[in-house]
């Protein structure tokens, strides 16, 4: 059956470039790839453990030095579903931290949650997409979520109120995270005028039009929350 | 000649980006840093209605600050409101006003100073606050008085809410922790910074420690000596009078459950002698589905009643049963049902009781 849809991918997609021209182009137009950099335009503050009652204990607590640019989630906004292949992804839980804190997978994917810290974590969401409670379980253990929907989940720990993450869940294949330097690279996107988004967690979105000409590379660079013109 | 408005905000813009692309400030822009400020606030609403239909509605709001002052530095401050639902009086007090300091390592050591976060057992520690408290109500052993340990007198309680002023130091390993405070209040009696009654000041010297064998599993035990009741507070008490509070708490959680109890023993010195009251409590939670959740309490208390023709014990218990729903990871709301014997009352008071929980982390 799996073989099947393989080969009939390609040709719903032919035809529906034939059809619905404003969408994906005409069938002349050969799709291209969107590449770019992302940039933070503003400082941004991460949130640190707090509370009125320390526990008993003193931890140590690192806070994780993490490339704001690995939270940005770029992707393509007019992107029609498709059939996509799982993926397997892991946050870790590290220093009373979540790593990494923002994932994106594709309709199916399972992600798990490992516990590396010598304390008990307590992961759950509450979001529409996925809702869930993986308990409390000791270091070296972990637990397997698997996302059928797609949308964007809200990751919490139960004991820790700074420990945030977000899994985001896509049913086509056309995002992706920037590298440490800002760099991404989008799978080749029909010719047309087309809007890219990246998505960061604290900035919320930020949308550029850009025009895929047919076969060329293109560039959308972004400096969030300010995007480039 | 004057250019359009929409020429010049996408010059400005442009500018905009470039000065940002190019200025040093971006790059370091790509690293976040932890905040210096912390802030986290809890609102919530409890109504309660017993067996005759007397309803009674109860409010709290407050605010955690944490500011972090460098190089293990932080200072803390819990300003609380609350419209207490058995009188319906307003309260406004600050809790916590502490300086912290803590060092991590293979020993880590926290040293406060101020207004602290109690030393001594489980109940003030961990339920003070309704989002962490899986139970609408507190223990009560929190702010029901004991009876008349002598008459005229003050009647303290068996483990007072109090939030003392004095220092504490901290130091714990892998599987073990152990603390000493100096403060300035009897545990058996509630002070306030704001709020009264405010009784006499008394130096208390607490010890305390625990061990953790296994992750989520601690067992600890304190002990509190010095004074509680000031001489000429009564006219049978000619001079001041020590109490010895000793407490033993465990928590344990593993999967989808959480338990923790507590015991209080008090040695009371007074001028009929010296008297002994006790009690525990004893709660859990269980999660059910991500959004769904049970708990329950079980509490105790044993406290002797002297009277002039002699002393008898009188005993107080409560049960609490709830059941929860989180609506989203900042709002849960319960209801469940209370049952209160008094001390020297034969029978239970019964409550149905529902409460609205906003707790939300803003910085």
């Amino acid at each position: 059956m799996q073989q099947v849809r393989d080969y009939l991918n390609p040709l719903v997609f032919t035809l529906a470039a034939l059809v619905v021209p404003g969408v994906v182009g005409s069938a002349a137009q050969q799709p291209a790839v969107v590449s770019g950099r992302v940039e933070i335009g503003i400082p941004i503050t991460a949130r640190r453990p707090s509370a009125a009652y320390p526990t008993r204990t003193v931890t140590a607590r690192v806070l994780a030095q993490e490339s704001e640019r690995r939270h940005v989630v770029v992707y393509w906004r007019d992107a029609h579903p498709q059939d996509v292949p799982p993926m397997q992804v892991a946050i870790r839980q590290e220093n009373e931290m979540f790593l990494p804190r923002v994932v994106a997978v594709t309709v199916g994917s399972e992600v798990e949650f490992p516990n590396d810290d010598p304390i008990y974590h307590n992961v759950f969401s509450l979001a529409r997409a996925k809702n869930f409670n993986l308990g409390r379980y000791p270091r070296g253990d972990t637990r397997r979520v698997r996302f059928d929907k797609p949308g964007i989940v809200k990751v919490f720990c139960e004991i820790h109120s700074h420990m945030s993450a977000t899994v985001m869940i896509f049913d086509h294949p056309w995002f992706g995270i920037p590298d440490e330097n800002g760099h991404f690279e989008l799978p080749a996107i029909p010719a047309g005028d087309q809007q890219i988004t990246a998505w960061h967690e604290r900035l919320g979105d930020t949308t550029v039009r850009v025009r895929v000409e047919s076969g060329q590379a293109t560039t959308a660079n972004f400096v969030l929350p300010v995007p480039e013109q | 000649m004057r250019r359009p408005p929409r020429l010049v905000a996408r010059t400005l813009k442009s500018l905009v980006c470039a000065i940002l692309l190019s200025a040093p400030a971006v790059a370091t822009a790509q690293q976040a840093r932890p905040s210096r400020l912390a802030v986290d606030t809890v609102a919530a609403v409890d109504g309660s209605v017993d067996g005759s239909s007397n309803g009674t509605t109860g409010l709290f709001v407050d605010a955690i600050v944490s500011v972090s002052l460098g190089r293990g530095f932080e200072g803390v401050v819990w300003p609380i409101a609350q419209r207490l639902a058995s009188t319906g009086r307003w309260n406004q007090d600050v809790w916590i006003a502490t300086l912290r300091y803590e060092r991590a390592g293979p020993i880590g050591v926290r040293i406060e100073a101020g207004v602290l976060p109690s030393p001594i057992g489980l109940a003030n520690l961990t339920v003070r606050r309704p989002h962490v408290n899986p139970m609408i109500s507190q223990p009560s052993s929190l702010f029901t008085p004991l009876p008349s340990l002598e008459s005229p007198g003050p009647r303290p309680n068996l483990l007072g809410a109090v939030y003392p002023f004095g220092g504490q130091i901290t130091v714990s390993g892998a599987h073990w922790d152990a603390r000493a405070a100096l403060i300035d209040t009897s545990p058996l009696r509630r002070r306030g910074v704001f709020t009264d009654p405010k009784p006499p000041r008394f130096a208390n010297l607490v010890v305390g420690g625990g061990v953790t064998p296994v992750v989520g599993l601690r067992v600890g035990a304190s002990v509190t000596h010095g004074g509680w009741q000031r001489a000429g507070e009564s006219p049978v008490a000619p001079s001041d009078r020590d109490a010895t509070v000793i407490t033993v708490e465990s928590e344990f959680s593993f999967a989808y459950t959480n338990l923790s109890g507590e015991w209080v023993r008090d040695t009371i010195a007074t001028s009929s002698g010296t008297r002994v009251a006790s009690g525990w409590f004893v709660q859990g939670r269980q999660t059910l589905a991500p959004r769904w959740f049970v708990a329950g309490r079980v509490e105790r208390m044993v406290s002797p009643l002297v009277l002039p023709t002699g002393v008898q014990q009188e005993r107080f218990a409560t049960t609490e049963e709830i059941i929860g729903y989180r609506l989203s990871p900042e709002l849960t709301i319960r209801a469940g049902h209370r049952a209160r014997r008094d001390f020297g009352r034969p029978g239970f008071d019964h409550q149905a009781a529902v409460s609205l929980v906003w707790w939300r982390r803003w910085i």
